[in-house]
């Protein structure tokens, strides 16, 4: 990131969003929103002094609530650009009267509070699409207590209490009373492989996640007793069953089936859970200082909207749907527009790092060749036989028929961005359009 | 056009024809195949880029020739290769099934169905309940279609005659 952020052909918009999408291959035109960071990020040096004086104190979201941050501040240590930021909704009133002691402080009066909202206009010739996941939130499962207990909590949790950098500084302690748990479960796919509530599809990283976990925590105490409970452990990539063997030699116990109840006893706040282990063929009692729930990955919520704008489609499971899943696996079916990483499919960092690499370089054929050949099955007007009604620009999909309806002149169509689906041809009730192929 | 008329060929009667996408519901079909699910073999499979290609003359043909029943199979609804285009075969079959009751030609008689890659099963499903409504389709009802639909194209061809520009 630090890199890219270097890099003098790359231009980072951070807290930016895109807001309209417009044109085909080679030419899209594209309109960002780059919010007001308050905070001039070039000349802030992050030396914090903003945030020693800020009174405000809010749940820090990059520990997962599990530490605090101020209204100015930093996401993350290693963010870029590498500045503070105020968040307006937890700022005193964006009026200085009231508060900005920030600004006072700062010695570089680089906090600005009339700075506003900025659209940035730009043509691309293609556009990668790498805007990630988010975690399942197991609320809705509340059969393993996540809502009741306070020792039952996420792997993104356990993540941060077990960080050099986290709100513990990387001890592991429970939250009940702060005390380093001697017996830890871990609950696989919770959120995954589940019709009835949470996800259909395996989140594919959650397996090998707890399976590192499990050799991280046994590296610190080497006494903690660990127990995984799933339905398969799915360790198919390279070296990956290699480290599945080295946590069961380091005495993780590997259970499978998945708890059906998990209760709390009230005095020591340990979780009691009682599982049916299909391997022994026997109902099995645990009594656990803490309990983590290996959380599947969901869509972003807001994937809906990035779709709309750039015109993709999703698959059953709501991730973004390739052209091909097999011969064309990062190309969206619009033309121009590549997918990377988690938006296409749950993946862990090999596999998007790769499908980045793949992204990039079907994104510089498109910006290196000087034509584009389309497929023979683009739709093709009969001026003759055309009424100039609209109908066609109306249905397709892909917005590639451009049709004017003051000019009364039959549509245009945009070989570039037409994909043959045919839909216009049929709509066409004066049998105005047929595909290239067919056509003369 | 001629894909349809080819496909009801002779012995149109007991004809199913089916229209099927490229990307989910041929690849059912394929599926069914592959898995060696038992089929119709009375069916003729057309398959179209997408089912939003299926005009409603397609259908109307594959009828008049004499075909007893007519299966257009899609992508699921949000699933569509391209993005929303069987949105459009719904409307148009929705549209089609009211002037086929119009006609008095029994609208079960044209079947949508959204059938993805992964459904070969499905697909099988849908091919063996569609032959069981074949079979109730009865040889005077396909008489009766084929004169109804004939009539009703020349009347379109008399509206449709080229329009003598100013």
């Amino acid at each position: 990131m630090m890199d890219a952020g270097r890099h003098p052909r790359i231009k980072l918009l951070t807290l930016s969003e895109v807001e309209e999408v417009t044109g085909y291959v080679g030419n899209f035109h594209v309109k960002v929103r780059k919010k007001a960071r308050f905070v001039d990020e070039g000349a802030c040096t992050s030396c914090g002094e903003c945030a020693t004086v800020c009174p405000v104190t809010v749940p820090d979201e990059y520990q997962i609530g599990l530490g605090t941050r101020k209204a100015i501040y930093k996401p993350f240590p290693q963010a870029v650009p590498s500045a503070y930021v105020i968040n307006l909704a937890d700022c005193l009133g964006m009026n200085p009267i009231a508060c900005g002691k920030c600004a006072e402080r700062c010695q570089k009066k680089c906090i600005d509070f009339d700075m506003r909202d900025e659209i940035i206009e730009f043509d691309v010739g293609a556009i990668i699409v790498a805007t990630g996941m988010e975690p399942y939130d197991p609320t809705a499962m509340d059969e393993y207590g996540y809502t009741r207990f306070e020792n039952v909590i996420t792997s993104m949790e356990f993540e941060r209490l077990i960080c050099a950098s986290g709100p513990t500084e990387g001890h592991l302690v429970r939250p009940s009373d702060h005390k380093i748990p001697k017996r830890i479960g871990f609950i696989q796919c919770v959120g995954s492989r589940m019709d009835s509530r949470g996800n259909p599809y395996c989140s594919n990283i959650c397996c090998m996640n707890t399976v590192k976990d499990s050799l991280l925590l046994k590296e610190h105490y080497p006494d903690i007793e660990i127990y995984v409970f799933y339905i398969d452990l799915r360790a198919f990539g390279k070296g990956f069953e290699d480290l599945l063997k080295r946590s069961r030699q380091a005495g993780v116990k590997y259970i499978r089936g998945l708890p059906g109840s998990v209760v709390e006893d009230p005095e020591t706040r340990n979780l009691i859970v009682s599982v049916e282990n299909t391997t022994a063929g026997r109902v099995e009692q645990y009594e656990l200082d803490m309990l983590i729930l290996s959380v599947g990955l969901k869509p972003r919520e807001d994937a809906d909207r990035l779709r709309q704008i750039l015109n993709l489609s999703k698959t059953s499971d709501g991730f973004l749907l390739e052209a091909h899943p097999k011969l064309r696996p990062v190309d969206a079916p619009t033309p121009g527009v590549f997918l990377a990483g988690c938006v296409e499919a749950p993946k862990d960092i090999k596999d998007s790092v790769t499908q980045a690499s793949a992204a990039v370089a079907r994104a510089s054929t498109v910006l290196n060749s000087e034509r584009l050949v389309v497929e023979a099955i683009t739709a093709v007007v009969d001026k003759d036989k055309c009424t100039a009604c609209g109908v066609c620009a109306r249905v397709c999909p892909f917005g590639a028929i451009k049709f004017d309806k003051d000019k009364k002149a039959p549509p245009e169509v945009i070989e570039a961005m037409c994909a043959g689906c045919g839909t216009c041809a049929a709509e066409c009730r004066f049998d105005a359009i047929t595909s290239a192929a067919l056509h003369r | 056009m001629a894909a349809v008329e080819a496909a009801v060929g002779e012995n149109g009667r007991e004809r199913i024809v089916v229209f099927a996408c490229n990307w989910c519901s041929y690849a059912g079909a394929d599926g069914a195949g592959v898995a060696r699910l038992q089929q119709p073999p009375n069916a003729r499979i057309i398959r179209t880029m997408c089912s939003g290609r299926v005009a409603e003359k397609f259908i109307l043909r594959a009828f008049e020739l004499g075909a007893a029943m007519v299966l257009v199979s899609g992508c699921h609804l949000a699933d569509c290769h391209y993005i929303s285009a069987n949105s459009w075969t719904q409307k148009r079959v929705d549209r089609l099934w009211d002037r086929l009751e119009k006609l008095g030609i029994r609208p079960e008689r044209l079947q949508l169905e959204w059938i993805s890659a992964a459904e070969g099963q499905k697909f099988a499903r849908v091919m063996q309940e569609i032959e069981e409504m074949r079979k109730t389709v009865t040889a005077e009802e396909i008489e009766h279609t084929r004169r109804v639909l004939a009539e009703e194209r020349e009347k379109e061809a008399v509206r449709k005659k080229p329009r003598v520009k100013a």
